[in-house]
């Protein structure tokens, strides 16, 4: 028996798949960040941001800003993510159907490789608007000027940001949804091989 | 249409509706009002130091400027330091301003800020010699005051223009003139 028969038990279930979709679910209904962005010291913060495609969670001053949009995004991602999870896992119990393939979702590995990029993206926004440099990961200090009626007052604020060990799971989780498609991709093909050298 | 074309069709109609509908349920709960749905809601905590004068003390040639300093606002504040410099309102500058010690101030507290000058003695005779004349010498305190809230610190400038009269100078000034 090759590989790709141990994997699907000789072509009955794609355990890869199963558990590529049981990850999923674990990811969606995690509310761990997957970036952290402190502001000020370790005991105190003057603003945080934690960010996942499933949580959003900003504080400045101590007082948590609400965007609507972002918490709706949030569950709608959530939502489709779940989605994602279940029809992987029934594309990998009915691993001989033709439309298993289809249910294979890649949302584990895009969903980490997208975040970072929208994550860099709206960072630069960020620069270009605001003169505001925040690092992805590593450490910066903000020196921001506020102008009041009394005069100029200058802030130092000491940044932290890091991407964690959630997000990394997340990442790694995805490559079973990747093996999971190549494999009944491999297996289709593999059969329609067979059928056509017996023709 | 083949079963293939009709599952991917279906699968593709539930993620895009699991997707959408939160977002559909949100512009219905905000009575289809986007710029509700995209401007952020926040609620700053109020900021503030209110310094009142008191009456300056004089002891070894150093003068004690006192404040009461009041936190007004609603987050802890630490005044860690101040550099300055104070000059009397239509003369000429008396020295240098320094912090006697770091103050904390929680949400609501007053407690007291000395900041001493050490003017030469040329100097502090001429302001007893005006106050004596006057009872009462306008003087100005420029500078800086370092805060700290919330683990940062913060440079505030200050400038405030004040009368210090006898009061408190005087037991001094008896036992020293």
């Amino acid at each position: 028996m090759d590989v790709r028969g141990i994997l699907t038990i000789n072509y009955r279930l794609n355990v890869m798949g199963l558990i590529a979709g049981f990850f999923l679910i674990y990811i969606a209904i995690s509310d761990k960040p997957w970036w952290i962005l402190i502001g000020g010291s370790v005991e105190e913060h003057v603003f945080s941001a934690e960010l996942s495609p499933f949580m959003t969670m900003i504080t400045v001053l101590g007082r948590p800003v609400h965007l609507p949009i972002i918490t709706y995004l949030n569950i709608g991602v959530r939502l489709s993510f779940l989605v994602a999870a279940a029809t992987t896992i029934l594309g990998s119990i009915f691993v001989r159907r033709s439309w298993s393939k289809k249910f294979i979702s890649l949302a584990g590995l895009k969903t980490p490789i997208a975040f970072l990029i929208l994550l860099f993206v709206c960072l630069e926004i960020v620069k270009i608007h605001f003169g505001i440099t925040i690092p992805i990961i590593g450490r910066s200090t903000l020196t921001h000027k506020i102008f009041l009626t009394g005069g100029e007052i200058t802030v130092h604020i000491p940044m932290t940001a890091k991407i964690t060990q959630e997000y990394w799971t997340a990442l790694i989780i995805g490559i079973p949804s990747l093996i999971a498609k190549l494999i009944t991709s491999s297996k289709r093909s593999s059969q329609s091989n067979t059928r056509h050298h017996l023709t | 249409m083949d079963v293939d074309r009709l599952v991917k069709l279906l699968a593709s109609i539930l993620l895009f509706t699991a997707f959408i509908a939160p977002i559909i349920y949100g512009l219905n709960e905000h009575g289809w009002n986007i710029s509700s749905l995209v401007i952020p809601r926040y609620t700053p905590p109020k900021i503030g130091i209110a310094l009142q004068p008191k009456p300056p003390k004089i002891s070894d040639k150093v003068i004690f400027l006192r404040f009461q300093a009041s936190n007004t606002g609603e987050i802890e504040i630490s005044i860690l330091s101040f550099n300055g410099t104070v000059r009397v309102s239509d003369g000429g500058q008396l020295g240098s301003l320094n912090l006697v010690q770091e103050i904390l101030l929680p949400p609501g507290a007053s407690k007291d800020l000395t900041l001493t000058l050490k003017p030469c003695d040329q100097v502090l005779a001429d302001l007893i010699s005006r106050l004596m004349q006057e009872k009462h010498v306008g003087i100005a305190v420029d500078g800086e005051m370092y805060v700290k809230l919330l683990g940062i610190t913060v440079e505030v400038p200050v400038s405030r223009s004040f009368e210090i009269g006898m009061e408190g100078l005087e037991s001094w000034m008896f036992a020293e003139y």
